[in-house]
């Protein structure tokens, strides 16, 4: 574990902390420009976060809703988003869980101003941010 | 360690589920693992008031013997929502829940006139001002998980 976390450490230095480990929850956030910058549709965003390749990793996925609460702090706003991480957006996100009412066509998003979720037509492009480690 | 994190993330991941009908307390359910109890009578599908009243009808609550109890914060509410059910869309354990939204004990970062709910038709979370009416479902520590986490 030890020469596994100071690797990681070493290697978020040098490519410029692109990613952000959050000891509560043993799970990594991509935490780069393209946080920032990158919309999808909820299938694109699906793809994107399967295809993503940051820090040397290749395993990123969507994050569930459960797992995006995780990293919202409701006492701060604008964004309502835990200390800590670089891409600061006050936007919606996509998570991978599906809007039991209609999961064909729609999914929920978070949006980071406040922290609240609503389900949103999957067509809709949203900011990603995509997450790994096991659930 | 990363075994640690594992049993971390496992007992975070399967939270949801924790819940369970305390034997022999009428009125509410268990969460043994969050070390919770949760109100689930007539009165949590049918109450209706605005915060303030909310906040004072949980300290006011007796319950199964129980006193003190208060609103659940964003997070201990967030934790009985079960995303792949609707109206409803609780925690099947429960069988008291209106499909309409409740109060939280958590209040708007910036506003205090405002404060979080989550809407049981679908699990939506929003902030509302306080002077809106919603359903309350109150909660309490369980005294001896309360014991053992100071140990």
């Amino acid at each position: 574990m030890r020469p596994l976390f100071v690797w990681l450490l070493t290697a978020s230095i040098l490519f410029g902390a692109s990613s952000k480990l959050d000891d509560r929850t043993g799970l990594v956030w991509q935490d780069n420009q393209a946080v920032a910058e990158v919309t999808k549709s909820y299938s694109d965003a699906k793809k994107y976060c399967e295809q993503l390749k940051v820090d040397g990793f290749e395993d990123w996925r969507l994050p569930t809703l459960s797992e995006l609460y995780t990293i919202v702090d409701m006492r701060r706003e604008r964004p309502a988003l835990k200390y800590g991480f670089e891409m600061r957006v006050e936007e919606w996100f996509w998570t991978a869980t599906l809007f039991a009412g209609d999961p064909k066509r729609e999914a929920w998003r978070l949006s980071f101003r406040y922290g609240e979720a609503e389900p949103s037509r999957q067509e809709r492009t949203l900011h990603v941010r995509c997450v790994r480690g096991s659930r | 360690m990363r075994k640690y994190n594992i049993l971390l993330l496992a007992a975070f991941v399967a939270g949801s589920s924790g819940a369970v009908s305390a034997k022999g307390l009428s009125g509410v359910v268990l969460d043994k693992r969050n070390g919770i109890y949760w109100q689930d009578n007539a009165d949590s599908k049918e109450s209706s008031q605005d915060w303030d009243d909310a906040v004072e009808y949980c300290d006011k609550l007796k319950l199964a013997g129980m006193e003190h109890w208060r609103l659940p914060t964003f997070k201990e509410l967030f934790s009985i929502v079960d995303y792949n059910r609707i109206k409803p869309a609780i925690n099947p354990v429960f069988d008291f829940t209106q499909e309409g939204t409740y109060w939280t004990s958590t209040t708007f970062a910036t506003n205090i006139s405002r404060a979080w709910t989550i809407d049981f038709r679908t699990g939506k979370s929003f902030y509302s001002y306080k002077t809106t009416n919603h359903a309350v479902r109150c909660v309490k520590n369980v005294p001896e998980a309360a014991a053992k986490e100071n140990k």
